[in-house]
């Protein structure tokens, strides 16, 4: 009996909710349309930031520093028997490629005797190429060969005819295949050719100046390629960064081992600054959604007021009334919430092909599935709760109030 | 002997408004067999709406008592209320007061719906109702699509689904031109007889006066008299 009353009571209030539904149909598409605006609102800046944070975790881990770093146990130490330590890396499955860095420092000379301070990472090109992206980013000339010359592969922020800052940053005017004069912080002072250069949109990891092993060796006596500063290592996936560094460890790799989280802890923190105003954000944009949605639906109520008051007039009870007023909450929600992910997805589409350019990289709103989950229970509950209060607030009312429009 | 169906005794019902206390109804007695077609008659703000709002549970008096049916109905909680009008009571509103999304037909059977579920034959028994009001090529028109004479019989038409034995009509004919007002009494008095319904109708037109057996003439928010025709 009380299931066939429930029953009667939701078909009703489904009919009278689908019929103020059906007959209000532009009220309708714009309630939906502006809970979709509160939907977009939460979501985009959330993604863009989020991409902030990506962008320079990627571009740091790509470029200089690898998923995992090895250094010496001790400071001014060097990681010995690098050979050794790299065949015992490549043994592993999940590794995309490892390679042993020594890092000088020095000056870099052009014909106008501009010079910059900078470090050179000495390595082998080949293992260099897979541990890190930085060829892949060329700009003009090549990356290091196999050439028995002195060359060298520098990054476009040190040089003039293709940085970005060249006017606020130092760089040194040298074209590809000129030299420079290096001058190093251990006496040794050579000519070097510009063999190629980098550009990256993150300008920031564009510092980087290569040399290879053979040219470390024709320049300094005491170079040892069986030694390095660091090993940098990058794996296939990021996820398992620390299984690697587990087995790495196993396989009683002699150096300290860290992924770049603990090494970086600078961006690291950088990163989660961007993330944490990116959930701060969201947030504060899915409360503001659900309070534009808690306004919309509540005077779609009010303006129900004279229709609330009639039905109760002849006899229908509030909760038959209430609960189409909670239905329309809800399907205001549902159908807010799935326009709004259609929405998102295009200005996703959009941004894809008209990335926001900035100086760390083309950014694009970066949107999960959990993200969408969230923001849309989030509307759809407030949605659904604001059917119910409103038209409760309008049912508590006097029915001759309500009637009479006051 | 006829059976008291309505008894309203020492009814009284005041407003407050800025801290200020205003009488609309002083103390009201009169009682309605059943079966009466009733007048309440008075000039504008005599009390006759508030009597008629106080008789069909649409709001609650000061003082007194409303006895409906046998029923004191002044103890009844909001849900029971509105069951009781659900069941016992009809309205008929001088605005027509119908709901704009549904058309004749949904609104007519909207009361049966809510208590019996969607069927079939309450839908047939709507539809009937609509035929004798003289609507059967109107059924599917929403209210803007209507004339007002036209939404005042859907109005009566949804009043009489639930076969109520009272029906309260507020100034039914108040928004419309002679001809359309006296097809309106006419159709509630053919109820008021076909059907043994009581009808209390709300009225200052003298127009009408001849179509009610008991006039009940309010001013000042008291009864002044009470004339029977019979």
């Amino acid at each position: 009996m009380a299931t066939s009353s429930y029953l009667i009571s939701l078909k009703s209030a489904f009919f009278l909710a689908w019929k103020n539904i059906s007959k209000n149909k532009s009220k309708v598409f714009l309630t939906i349309f502006i809970i979709s605006l509160g939907f977009i609102s939460s979501i985009i800046i959330y993604g863009v930031l989020i991409d902030i944070g990506n962008n320079l975790e990627q571009d740091y881990i790509d470029t200089s520093f690898g998923d995992i770093i090895l250094e010496p146990f001790e400071h001014n130490a060097k990681i010995e028997n690098t050979p050794n330590i790299l065949d015992k890396i490549n043994t592993l499955p999940d590794i995309e490629g490892a390679a042993a860095i020594s890092k000088v420092s020095g000056r870099l000379y052009d014909k106008e005797d501009n010079y910059i301070d900078t470090q050179i990472l000495i390595v082998n090109p080949a293992d260099f190429e897979k541990a890190s992206s930085i060829s892949s980013f060329l700009y003009e000339g090549d990356y290091l060969g196999k050439r028995a010359s002195n060359d060298i592969f520098m990054g476009c922020l040190n040089l003039k005819s293709c940085s970005k800052f060249a006017d606020s940053m130092p760089s040194i005017d040298l074209d590809i295949g000129k030299e420079t004069e290096a001058q190093f912080s251990s006496g040794e002072r050579v000519n070097l050719t510009l063999v190629g250069n980098y550009r990256h949109s993150f300008a920031l990891v564009e510092s980087i100046n290569v040399m290879s092993e053979d040219t470390a060796q024709r320049i300094f006596s005491d170079y040892d390629k069986t030694k390095a500063d660091v090993i940098i290592i990058r794996v296939q996936n990021k996820e398992i960064t620390q299984q690697v560094i587990r087995e790495l460890a196993f396989l009683g790799v002699d150096a300290k081992i860290s992924d770049w989280k603990e090494k970086l802890a600078f961006y690291t923190q950088t990163v989660d600054s961007f993330n944490t105003i990116g959930n701060l954000s969201f947030l504060i944009g899915v409360i503001i959604s659900a309070i534009s949605v808690y306004i919309i639906v509540y005077i779609n109520a009010l303006n129900k007021k004279v229709q609330i008051g009639i039905m109760r007039a002849i006899g229908v009870r509030s909760k038959i009334i209430s609960l189409s007023y909670t239905l329309q909450g809800l399907i205001y929600g549902i159908l807010g919430s799935i326009l709004g992910i259609l929405l998102t997805f295009l200005m996703r589409f959009y941004f894809i092909l008209r990335p926001i350019h900035t100086s760390i990289g083309n950014l694009v709103p970066q949107v999960s599935t959990g993200t969408f989950v969230l923001v849309a229970i989030a509307i759809i509950i407030a949605s659904t709760f604001t059917g119910y209060f409103a038209s409760r607030r309008i049912i508590k009312r006097r029915i001759l109030d309500s009637i009479s429009n006051d | 002997m006829t059976k008291k169906i309505i008894k309203v005794q020492g009814l009284v019902k005041t407003y407050r408004k800025n801290k200020v206390k205003t009488f609309a109804v002083k103390g009201i007695d009169f009682e309605v067999d059943e079966g009466d077609f009733v007048a309440l008659m008075g000039p504008s703000g005599s009390g006759k709406s508030t009597t008629l709002h106080q008789i069909g549970l649409l709001d609650r008096p000061t003082e007194g008592t409303v006895t409906i049916d046998g029923k004191d109905v002044s103890q009844l909680n909001e849900e029971q209320r509105t069951l009781f009008r659900l069941e016992k009571i009809g309205f008929v509103f001088q605005q027509y007061e119908l709901i704009p999304e549904l058309t004749a037909l949904e609104n007519v059977y909207l009361p049966l719906m809510v208590s019996n579920g969607l069927d079939k034959k309450s839908l047939n028994l709507a539809k009937q109702l609509l035929i004798e009001m003289d609507l059967g090529e109107r059924i599917n028109h929403y209210p803007k699509e209507l004339s007002g004479g036209e939404q005042q019989r859907v109005s009566i038409a949804r009043a009489l689904v639930k076969s109520p034995k009272i029906i309260l009509a507020d100034e039914p004919t108040a928004n419309l031109d002679s001809t359309a007002g006296n097809k309106i009494m006419s159709i509630l008095k053919l109820l008021n007889k076909k059907y043994k319904i009581t009808v209390i109708v709300v009225n200052h037109e003298r127009e009408f006066e001849k179509y009610f057996e008991k006039i009940v003439r309010i001013k000042d928010g008291k009864i002044v008299k009470i004339e029977k025709k019979r």
